[in-house]
């Protein structure tokens, strides 16, 4: 137990470490490419793959 | 200051005991003896003479005399000055047998002990009187006494008055029917002490546990032990050497994250990256938006985003992209909002909020711009992204924290529950409230 208790601190703290220094956290981010130039120019150009899936008809 | 007493057969310091309320004897630690007064004697003793018995009373120093009490079948010390007696080991149970009564102490006020007969006269921890001298209770019970021997410390476990019931085999010594004698049994574990006090004996033996396993290899036992059951009193706890390695590597890591977590948050730039706002009207086909292009600079590091909208008893979905200007790379992320409010039944209520702070994680260097689209039922909407670069997150270490403390206290109750296990038919048994001996006093 002591042993791979040793381990396992080891990797969260070295997993930690490397979270601070990276900047990671959990936020649903999607890693797209592919993305046309013409965006700029017409932001209609490109569909977020966030959007068109939510709806939110909440409220008392 | 008053010269401490001392036993009148082996010498060793004598210590003081209350055994009920105002009833205060004198115990030998060593001998096992004890001084009662007369009058706190709850049986007669039916002495027919008395010889002189060649010791001194630790009270008074005067003589004692040896009474020959229940036709010569008991022989008690008592002080020819002030009447106290003394009983060697065995002799108070021998009493109890003879008289027929089980509680041999008078209760009496509290104000009516002698004159400081409750301070402790000699050691701080006292050994404790065995239960068939007090005669009310086990002393044991109520205090934890320890024994220090070759470096180790033996911690009380139970005393018991076992009665021999039958006799079976071939014994060094004379054993019958009825024999009792006191057992206190103190562990270190895996080493074990017993002391039994007979009537005119004190034996004292050492033990030491050892796994089912070695004994069968020793004895060269066909098969296997049986499973073990339950724990015993000596039985080391596999646990409790691993607890403390445990929380050495627990503190290694937790401090290096916690440092870790101090030294980036000491440095971080927390560096404004772009700011702005947009207005978005529900009669709008169109309702992206593309900001400026602006800088990510320095290593990868996360961005803080922040929305404020003028949501008010409304929703919106705002879909964001983070797109690379120079490749044709975009991170897409988005969050939900909606803020309602209102007053009913007499109380006001809110439920969510227009504003929202959320981490894009990992954002490499480099020229950015962001699309937004928000999706709302709100005839206008209007918010503002405030984007922010390398900012600290506390939750991370607090996360790290918490997954390294969750073996450690795993670890710690299994040891606890161990411990409890063993101590269960003690005299201590341990409750989750803490310490035995808080619990018991």
């Amino acid at each position: 137990m002591s042993r791979w208790y040793r381990f396992y601190a080891f990797s969260i703290a070295a997993a930690c470490v490397w979270a601070l220094y990276t900047g990671w956290w959990i936020t649903p981010v999607e890693r797209v490419s592919g993305v046309p130039k013409s965006v700029r120019d017409n932001p209609g150009s490109y569909r977020s793959h966030y959007s068109g899936h939510h709806r939110y008809y909440g409220g008392k | 200051m008053a010269e401490p007493m001392s036993c009148p057969k082996c010498k060793a310091p004598l210590e003081s005991h209350m055994i009920s309320e105002g009833v205060v004897v004198f115990h030998c630690p060593s001998c096992f003896g004890a001084l009662y007064e007369t009058e706190d004697l709850g049986v007669p003793l039916n002495a027919a003479g008395s010889k002189p018995s060649g010791c001194a009373c630790p009270r008074c120093r005067k003589p004692m005399e040896t009474l020959t009490a229940y036709e010569g079948m008991l022989e008690v010390d008592r002080c020819t000055e002030c009447a106290a007696l003394w009983f060697d080991a065995g002799e108070l149970q021998i009493l109890r047998r003879l008289s027929g009564k089980e509680d041999l102490v008078k209760k009496r006020a509290a104000a009516a002990k002698p004159a400081g007969a409750t301070k402790k006269t000699t050691m701080d921890e006292p050994a404790p009187v065995p239960p068939e001298m007090s005669g009310m209770r086990n002393i044991d019970e109520i205090r934890s006494p320890t024994i220090e021997l070759d470096g180790r410390v033996y911690h009380h476990f139970q005393t018991s008055v076992p009665v021999t019931t039958s006799v079976l085999g071939e014994f060094p010594w004379i054993a019958k029917v009825g024999d009792t004698a006191r057992m206190r049994d103190f562990i270190s574990p895996p080493y074990l002490l017993s002391h039994e006090v007979a009537e005119k004996e004190s034996t004292w033996s050492a033990g030491e546990y050892l796994e089912p396993e070695e004994v069968w290899t020793a004895f060269a036992l066909p098969g296997s032990p049986p499973p073990k059951t339950g724990v015993s009193p000596a039985q080391p706890n596999p646990w409790a050497d691993q607890v403390p390695s445990i929380l050495v590597s627990f503190a290694l890591a937790a401090a290096a994250c916690v440092g870790a977590y101090l030294y980036f948050a000491s440095t971080a730039s927390q560096a404004a990256v772009f700011e702005g706002g947009f207005s978005v009207a529900a009669a709008e086909p169109e309702r992206s938006r593309v900001t400026e292009v602006f800088e990510v600079k320095g290593r990868v590091s996360n961005l803080q985003v922040k929305l404020d909208t003028n949501l008010d008893g409304q929703w919106a979905s705002i879909g964001m992209a983070l797109i690379d200007a120079d490749t044709d790379r975009a991170l897409d992320f988005g969050r939900d909002l909606s803020y309602y409010h209102g007053y009913e039944d007499g109380e006001s209520w809110s439920e969510g909020s227009a504003r929202s702070t959320f981490y894009v994680p990992s954002v490499h260097p480099g020229r950015y711009y962001l699309r937004v689209e928000p999706e709302t039922d709100s005839p206008a909407l209007s918010f503002r992204v405030a984007v922010t670069r390398d900012v600290p997150l506390t939750r991370l270490p607090l996360i790290a924290l918490a997954l390294l403390a969750l073996p450690v206290v795993w670890a710690v109750m299994r040891r606890d529950a161990f411990e409890g296990s063993r101590w269960m038919e003690s005299d201590h048994p341990r409750s989750s409230a803490g310490d035995d001996d808080e619990d018991d006093e």
